[in-house]
């Protein structure tokens, strides 16, 4: 059962484990992003052309998500510990030895495969469920502060590898952000992340000890009525169906933004670099929408800060759609960005409340895994309705159209009977937790 | 199919991440900052790495502190 307390530090451990989450997605999520880069001199190099090389960054993202339920799996099974870290060094090493890429194929299999599959141990989804263990009332909080570390990540290191690679070329450049993930957030990673707080002797937010005094072997509360030790069990229930089918539409959407919102602008007559300021005004505000709504989901039901998270991207897209020109592109910028990634931390909390911890990773991993065939079909759907209609219009109506039902999914779960927050029964015996060798 | 409407975006659509909206991107910060490339180079990688070190440094001497009063 669990160890007695300790007495109360003053910086409770659990900050440390979401400061080293948030470096891990800095890092790992901040190098790959930073692949667009690359494009131009590797394509120069080896006269690739831009579908040749746009085939690698593209298989990766597929096989991110397909890889991502196994990783889950593994996770949950061996503990963050082994399988971040794992992946950590991995990640390290493939990004260094992309400098020696001397064929497509060799970058093919080294980013595509090797890199993209060991991004998925190191991944959001699984810090995500490493940090949702870590709290309970803040969890939102902390799981939003985590993930943004992908989003200042692409801020701070994609303008570092473009100087770098102006200064010493695209070689040495990879070899330098493979080199920093194995030398920052690997050790960072093997200093402080530890499975549960319990290996600790500390509780969830740091406790001193249990209001009602009801805790279970990884020092939770109580047990939501759902709570799952095998990830199939929960998708025999209605909530985690709702919130995937939600998720689903988040992929879509976000899809559908990243890849075609500064070709539809450009489309509108709007210069290439004020269409880059308009996403990147709407990119920067992603880490900060992200961690207010996560902050107001600690204080409210999250299922209907998630509902109105999807509301506020509906009618972003509607604005988009029904404005002409440039206007309806900087309206668009302003409401879907504070929307565009606040889904995330609430969805993977709110899971966490309902259906636990033990096995997180590999729920979080089969609903990322949904996200991403939505977002991959949206991207290719995109396309094609460009051939068709030669313009974005409809594909941005449609993806909008989603939005709303997915807003009304979101209301509908029945938070206050299954969340361990409002509800949940006395805890029973649980088995022992995963990865408990730390 | 698949092939084909895959080879459809690509083509519309570039990569992921757009190289010329980063080079756009460079060309601003070029602009703004007027930094040399390594001068640019080591004020970022400063910037980069020192919450990180900073954040385990911070850790480590602390424990290294309350072992010592413990001891004491």
């Amino acid at each position: 059962m669990s160890t007695s307390p300790k007495p109360k530090p003053r910086v409770f451990y659990g900050w440390y484990i979401v400061a080293t989450c948030f470096f891990i997605g800095f890092f790992s999520v901040g190098a790959r992003n930073a692949f667009g880069i690359f494009v131009i001199p590797m394509s120069e190099e080896f006269e690739w052309s831009r579908t040749t090389i746009s085939l690698a960054a593209g298989l990766g993202f597929l096989v991110n998500g397909l890889t991502q339920p196994f990783l889950g799996h593994i996770f949950d099974k061996f503990g963050a510990r082994r399988v971040v870290l794992t992946g950590l060094v991995v990640i390290g090493l493939a990004t260094m030895t992309l400098s020696f890429t001397f064929h497509i194929l060799f970058l093919i299999f080294m980013f595509s495969f090797v890199l993209s599959t060991s991004l998925s141990s190191a991944s959001v989804t699984n810090t995500m469920a490493l940090v949702s263990g870590w709290f309970v009332r803040r969890r939102a909080t902390a799981v939003g502060i985590a993930s943004a570390g992908t989003q200042v990540g692409g801020m701070f290191l994609v303008p570092f590898a473009m100087y770098l690679l102006q200064a010493t070329g695209w070689r040495m450049t990879w070899a330098v952000l493979g080199l920093l993930t194995l030398t920052v957030a690997t050790p960072m990673a093997f200093l402080f992340i530890r499975n549960h707080p319990a290996i600790m002797g500390l509780r969830p937010d740091g406790d001193l000890e249990s209001k009602d005094g009801d805790l279970d072997n990884r020092g939770e509360r109580r047990q939501g009525i759902y709570e799952v030790d095998q990830w199939k069990q929960s998708f025999q229930t209605a909530p985690i169906w709702q919130l995937t089918g939600a998720y689903v539409v988040c992929g879509i959407t976000t899809g559908l933004i990243s890849t075609h919102f500064v070709p539809l602008a450009i489309d509108r007559g709007v210069s290439p670099s004020l269409a880059a300021t308009i996403f990147g005004l709407m990119t920067g505000l992603n880490a900060l929408g992200g961690i207010v709504a996560s902050m107001l989901s600690d204080h409210f039901r999250r299922k209907n800060i998630l509902a109105m998270v999807y509301l506020i991207r509906g009618v972003a897209f509607m604005l988009l759609v029904l404005i002409p020109g440039t206007a309806g592109l900087w309206a668009f910028a302003l409401v879907a960005g504070v929307s565009w990634l606040a889904s995330v931390p609430i969805t993977a909390s709110l899971t966490a409340d309902i259906y636990g911890t033990r096995s997180l990773g590999t729920i979080s991993g089969v609903t990322f895994l949904f996200h991403q065939v939505g977002s991959f079909s949206m991207i290719l759907l995109g396309g094609v309705f460009y051939d068709i209609t030669g313009g974005y219009n409809l594909s941005f109506a449609v993806a909008g159209m989603f939005l709303f039902p997915a807003a009304l999914l979101s209301f509908s779960i029945k938070e206050g009977k299954y969340s361990v927050r409002f509800g949940g029964t006395a805890a029973a015996p649980a088995p022992a937790p995963a990865g408990t060798g730390d | 199919m698949f092939w084909a409407l895959w080879v459809s975006v690509v083509v519309h659509h570039g990569e992921a991440a757009d190289p010329k909206l980063l080079e756009w991107i460079k060309n601003r910060l070029d602009d703004l900052l007027g930094l040399a490339p390594w001068t640019a180079v080591i004020l970022l990688g400063v910037i980069i790495i020192a919450i990180p070190l900073g954040l385990m440094g911070f850790y480590l001497h602390r424990q290294r502190r309350d072992a010592g009063s413990d001891a004491g």
